[in-house]
């Protein structure tokens, strides 16, 4: 905690590099399938080995799901990028280099919108570009392994400007950055099987300067939780070497996860040159303003706009809207069943409560046609249904199938609010009971509850409860008045 | 019925023709070529793999398909295939010691679509390592022999295959281009070579040198094979995003329209870089052309020997990333090591021929812009001001008429001294590579036993026009070619 103390006085400055697999099922420029977890070197072939000849040819998904990113994060397409090839040997490039674009990515701007306790702030983009996945190394013992299954999966990076001042921030990017990313659909955004995986650059600096300090880059980060940990660790180490007149070095280092403590990797190199020049067999990524529209037009709607819509024209609780609009395909199927009923937030509970736990937010399957779902909530909303029944007729309706209504007609669940028909059926709980009257007489008033689950037993629950109450109040006064004459 | 010198006489179109009415089967024209890459390859060494039993198959399939009523467009023609194409389950060396034992999972577009269309492979022609040379010197399996005077380089780095074609020990050769590879080489061996627009024909399975330069070319012995055979060759292919779409152009169609009307014209000053032999073939050829009815006029193109430069530099550059694939970890060969490193660095060490090294360094080099202060942003920027200035040219003129190279085939271990002084034998060709325009090498006369060839450079897309005019002159300069080479 002593370490925690030296950082008041200092300011953090966080940039964020987060590289994101694209979820096209195959890999970028051959089209080997790219799944996780398949037996290493069973999804490969002569371009992603890198084998004489065997040239690159773009995905168009990849390029698709990129625009799809780029619209999402408000940033400038290129209507013109190209790719590069970064040059370095590695056992787990086969080509030894890169594919990725360096001069010219197809995303420019650009900004992630974020809530903190601080309130809310808008976090930067630098640009977007499209690469290609390296393979993986699997050490055993002395033997190393190479897996080039990896080799060619389609990545994004996403490079923030450094705008960011605390780890609350950068949790709250990552987890917005996240939460359009899954929206769109372009990653599953798995940071433990790492389908997103980021980087993160920090330094510090006396508060009120303007002036960056030498940052330090932290890789390994395999949770949003980590990156908060690895960064307020961090930031109080930077802050305690300068409070005591020390300098920063500039280095990559690792968060080492059992320890809680970022360490020392290696030196940032100067020097490094990865003798970058375009990628020659492919032609430069050209994005007509018809295909980049045609691609607008089929983008759902962002979560937060969504959210506005639901709150102000259906005067949904903020809560309530969140949880609608956690997919599209979620979302859409509410506003489908929504749009069979005036009664707008009784549908939306209803939603909540009886729908979501069985679809779930990924919304695979419909679970109930929507215009049932509509009428069960019209059926609520006019107080044709008590409540407690309307899983019941949910259940009843998909089982069965045909009208709500119907159903819960021949099932006696309509709410039966009228006297002449209930008085008798109270009058024969009470005749069914004879304990009742005793234990009231001895001044035991819960035991009316025992005449109401008769009640409700004896009409499939669809006895008005206020009435039923009003009229055990009335049928019990009147019997006890009886036993005094 | 023919005997073999019958059949090796006959041309690409005459093979298959005589397949296709089945006056002669694809078996007994793989016969004739056996016989012959037996008899010549023990001296010419033009092959570096023979493929003789793939070859039977593929006859007795072509064979078959003419019986079911096809009619293949290269039924039955033997050719050849320069070893730095892939051909499914056939080795590929690039004769390099590091591609030893190599064997390739997949096919060479290129490849793919002779055989589909009757095609025969007789083997793999050898090569300098990774297409980086000009004599077919620098390959492991040693050096082929100029099949006119053995004591001659066949030029390169395709003379594997020029040698093959101009035995004849292949009926026609698929080569590569990348400064001149292709051209100078059917110069050296009397035969014919057409570089094509980069992109005309797919780069798949094509060994990358310099990928914005390398181009697949025909080697064949006439004018009219080539513009066969580039028929079959040309067109988009899926799998080279810098293919172009060329469907159905009909390269031999109208061959024989002639001239007239051309606008050809001489580079001034060539005369500086070529033999008094060279420069009599060229200007007999141009005299050729003027007579049929073509404009012959003149030239500034005062900076070809700064395009040699930026030639060098922009292929350097691209082989350098290129070759780094060859780290004898996935393929090839391996070296030990006491750690990963040391196994990449043995096998490059090891594998890697002088010349591929050099070429190596010099790009690293090159493309470290903290070295060399952004040269090679610098170096792109010129290539493309060499394309405008040419692109302008053709603007004004329809075809360039040049000399191949500056002189006939050099004697082998000419430049084992100085090996960069070969690099100035690209001085005429190398244009042709940095501006992706085509050009074809015929041949245009002798010197000595040594053929002689010109060259015709046109703008991006121009194979037909520069099909006619070759052809118009080959009919003319086939007299000259005969007379001074003693070649029948």
């Amino acid at each position: 905690m002593s370490e925690k103390m030296s950082v008041s006085g200092y300011e953090a400055v966080i940039g964020l590099e987060v590289h994101v697999e694209l979820r096209t099922g195959r890999k970028i420029f051959c089209t080997c399938p790219a799944s996780f977890g398949a037996e290493p070197n069973t999804q490969v072939c002569p371009t992603c080995l890198g084998m004489p000849g065997a040239l690159p040819v773009l995905d168009e998904t990849a390029v698709e799901y990129a625009v799809r990113a780029g619209l999402a994060l408000n940033c400038t397409l290129q209507r013109t990028s190209w790719f590069d090839r970064k040059n370095y040997f590695y056992p787990d490039l086969p080509k030894g280099y890169q594919i990725t674009q360096n001069d010219c990515p197809i995303c420019l701007g650009g900004f992630v919108p974020i809530e903190t306790e601080a309130g809310k702030k808008q976090i930067r983009l630098t640009r977007i570009h499209m690469e290609e996945d390296a393979g993986k190394l699997i050490h055993r013992g002395d033997v190393t392994e190479i897996d080039c299954n990896r080799c060619g999966v389609p990545l994004i990076e996403i490079v923030s400007e450094p705008d960011m001042r605390t780890p609350e921030e950068a949790k709250a990017y990552l987890n917005s950055l996240r939460r359009i990313l899954l929206y769109i659909g372009v990653s599953d955004c798995r940071m433990n099987e790492g389908s997103l995986r980021c980087d993160v650059n920090v330094s510090v600096r006396p508060q009120g300067s303007t002036e960056f300090g030498v940052k330090c880059e932290i890789k390994n980060l395999n949770s949003v939780n980590y990156v908060g940990r690895a960064l307020e660790y961090e930031i109080a180490r930077q802050a305690k070497i300068l409070s005591e007149g020390g300098v920063i070095e500039s280095e990559t280092r690792r968060y080492n996860e059992d320890r809680g403590i970022t360490e020392k990797m290696r030196k940032k190199e100067t020097t490094v040159d990865y003798r970058y020049f375009a990628e020659p067999n492919l032609p430069p990524l050209c994005l007509s303003e018809e295909y980049i529209d045609g691609i607008r037009r089929r983008m759902p709607k962002m979560p937060e706009e969504r959210v506005e819509e639901l709150c102000g024209t259906y005067g949904l609780r903020r809560d309530t809207a969140e949880q609608l609009v956690q997919t599209p395909r979620l979302a859409q199927y509410f506003e489908d069943c929504a749009a069979h009923t005036d009664y707008k937030v009784i549908c939306a509970n209803l939603f909540v409560g009886e729908i979501l736990p069985v679809v779930g937010e990924e919304c695979a399957e419909i679970y109930l046609d929507p215009a049932a779902v509509g009428a069960v909530s019209t059926l609520l909303g006019d107080g044709k249904i008590v409540s407690g029944n309307a899983k019941r007729l949910l259940h009843l309706t998909k089982e069965r199938g045909g009208d709500p209504k119907t159903i819960a007609e021949k099932e006696r669940m309509i709410k039966i609010t009228d006297e002449s028909v209930l008085l008798p059926v109270v009058r024969e709980a009470l005749a069914a009971n004879g304990k009742v009257l005793a234990d009231i007489r001895r001044g035991k008033l819960s035991a009316k509850k025992q005449l109401m689950g008769h009640v409700m037993r004896a009409t499939s629950g669809g006895a008005d409860p206020i009435l039923t109450e009003q009229l055990i109040d009335r049928v019990v006064e009147e019997a006890l008045g009886e036993e005094e004459i | 019925m023919m005997n073999g010198k019958d059949i090796l006489s006959l041309s690409v179109r005459g093979i298959a023709d005589a397949v296709q009415k089945r006056e002669l089967s694809a078996s007994d024209v793989l016969e004739a070529y056996i016989a012959s890459v037996e008899a010549t390859d023990g001296e010419v060494n033009a092959y570096i793999t023979k493929t003789y039993d793939l070859a039977a198959a593929q006859a007795r399939r072509a064979d078959e398909r003419i019986a079911a009523g096809e009619l293949p467009a290269l039924a039955g023609v033997p050719f050849a295939v320069k070893d730095n194409f892939a051909a499914e389950g056939v080795p590929m060396t690039c004769a390099s010691e590091i591609l030893r034992g190599f064997v390739p999972p997949y096919s060479a577009a290129a490849y793919e679509r002779s055989v589909n269309a009757g095609g025969v492979l007789l083997g793999k022609t050898n090569l300098d390592e990774f297409a980086m040379g000009s004599s077919c010197e620098k390959s492991v399996y040693g050096p082929t022999r100029n099949p006119l005077d053995h004591t001659k380089s066949p030029g390169g780095s395709s003379g594997g295959s020029a040698a093959a074609v101009a035995l004849p020990s292949a009926a026609w050769a698929l080569a590569s281009d990348t400064g001149g590879s292709a051209r100078q080489p059917a110069a050296f061996c009397g035969v014919c070579a057409m570089k094509p627009t980069y992109g005309a024909v797919s780069r798949y399975g094509l060994t990358e040198f310099a990928s914005s330069l390398d181009t697949v070319c025909p080697i064949t012995r006439d004018v009219t094979d080539s513009a066969y055979v580039l028929e079959i060759l040309a067109g988009r292919d899926r799998r080279d995003m810098t293919t172009l779409d060329l469907a159905g152009t009909k390269y031999t169609e109208g061959i024989d329209g002639g001239v007239r009307g051309l606008k050809i014209a001489l580079v001034n000053g060539y005369e500086a870089f070529a033999d008094a032999a060279v420069v009599r073939c060229v200007q007999r050829t141009a005299e050729i052309l003027r007579k049929l009815g073509a404009e012959i006029v003149t030239v500034d193109v005062p900076w070809l020997g700064e395009a040699v430069e930026i030639y060098l530099t922009v292929s350097a550059a691209e082989a350098s990333s290129n070759l780094a694939r060859y780290d004898g970890i996935r393929y090839g060969n391996k070296e030990d090591g006491v750690h990963i490193t040391n196994i990449m660095k043995n096998s490059r060490s090891g594998g890697f021929g002088d010349e591929v090294k050099r070429r190596i360094l010099t790009g690293t080099y090159a493309l470290t812009s903290v070295l060399t202060g952004d040269y090679y942003r610098r170096i792109k920027a010129a290539q493309a001001e060499v394309c405008r200035r040419i692109y302008d040219l053709f603007g004004k003129i329809d075809i360039m008429l040049m000399p191949t190279a500056g002189g006939t085939a050099f004697d082998l271990g000419s430049f084992n001294e100085d090996p960069t002084a070969m690099y100035g034998s690209d001085r005429f060709t190398v244009i042709g590579n940095l501006t992706g325009c085509p050009a074809i090498s015929l041949p245009a006369g002798g010197d000595g036993k040594l053929p002689v060839g010109v060259m015709l450079m046109g703008d991006r897309l121009s194979e037909k026009m520069l099909y006619r005019a070759a052809f118009a002159a080959e009919a003319e300069l086939k007299e000259f070619v005969k007379e001074e080479t003693g070649n029948v």
